[in-house]
């Protein structure tokens, strides 16, 4: 079970441009990111019945990272 | 009276067998255990140490094992000499590591073959610099001669970005 943050719902673009997140094109403040690498990623469609997560610790490489579009059903349940 | 006093004490004793042998569950989650003692590598840990977990860690493996990681394109079967060195390289690449199993759920198949479902969390310092990963693994367990072996390795992959 992993644990990551939703940053876009289906039918919403995600982009990274120099490691800032951008959603539908609107850059998104994420106070909550300490440590970012310069990650870029063309701007890609969230597919239907998917979501787009993302962990926090941003401060590897992005191909070290694990995130990116995931079916709805993979999701067990929400932090409290 | 006797007789029924010795009745009882039989039927606890047997039961206590019963409950507190382990149970095929409890050998699989033993040796997932075993499995991350065996790949986790401490800071300092003699070169002897080493070359005895990484062993030990393919002899919990059947002799072929698959192995499927499609991010690094792999999907074949090691013999237990190659993950020996595998485990050996991952170790020696990975010092100050340490692997743990979690939300283990395992599915006895039938009373020979097992199939798990875990998440597999490394945590260690790689230059100074702490990380974390965690893996979805699909594993096949099968029973020979009494003894539970891995026989197969999926990483679940379901995050494209």
């Amino acid at each position: 079970m992993l644990l990551k943050r939703i940053v876009a719902l289906s039918g919403e673009t995600v982009e990274f441009r120099e490691g800032e997140l951008y959603v539908d094109g609107n850059l998104i403040e994420e106070p909550y990111v300490h440590h970012r690498s310069n990650w870029n990623l063309p701007q890609r469609t969230v597919a239907p019945g998917h979501v787009y997560v993302v962990g926090d610790n941003r401060g590897t490489p992005m191909a070290l990272h694990k995130f990116g579009e995931t079916n709805m059903n993979r999701i067990v349940g929400g932090v409290l | 009276m006797r007789n029924k006093i010795l009745l009882i004490a039989i039927l606890f004793l047997v039961g206590g067998a019963i409950f507190f042998l382990p149970s095929d569950e409890k050998k699989i989650r033993a040796s997932l255990a075993s499995l991350a003692e065996y790949c986790s590598t401490d800071k300092e840990e003699p070169v002897f140490d080493t070359l005895q977990k990484a062993a030990s860690a393919a002899k919990l493996c059947s002799d072929p094992c698959t192995v499927k990681f499609e991010t690094f394109k792999i999907d074949r079967e090691f013999s237990q000499k190659e993950l020996t060195d595998r485990f050996l390289m991952m170790k020696k690449r990975l010092p100050n590591t340490s692997f743990s199993f979690h939300d283990t759920v395992i599915d006895i198949v039938d009373g020979n073959r097992a199939e798990v479902i875990t998440t597999l969390r490394i945590n260690g310092k790689i230059v100074d610099q702490q990380f974390t990963d965690a893996y979805e693994l699909d594993i096949t367990v099968d029973k020979k001669d009494g003894d539970w072996r891995f026989s197969s390795f999926t990483v679940v992959e379901f995050m494209k970005k």
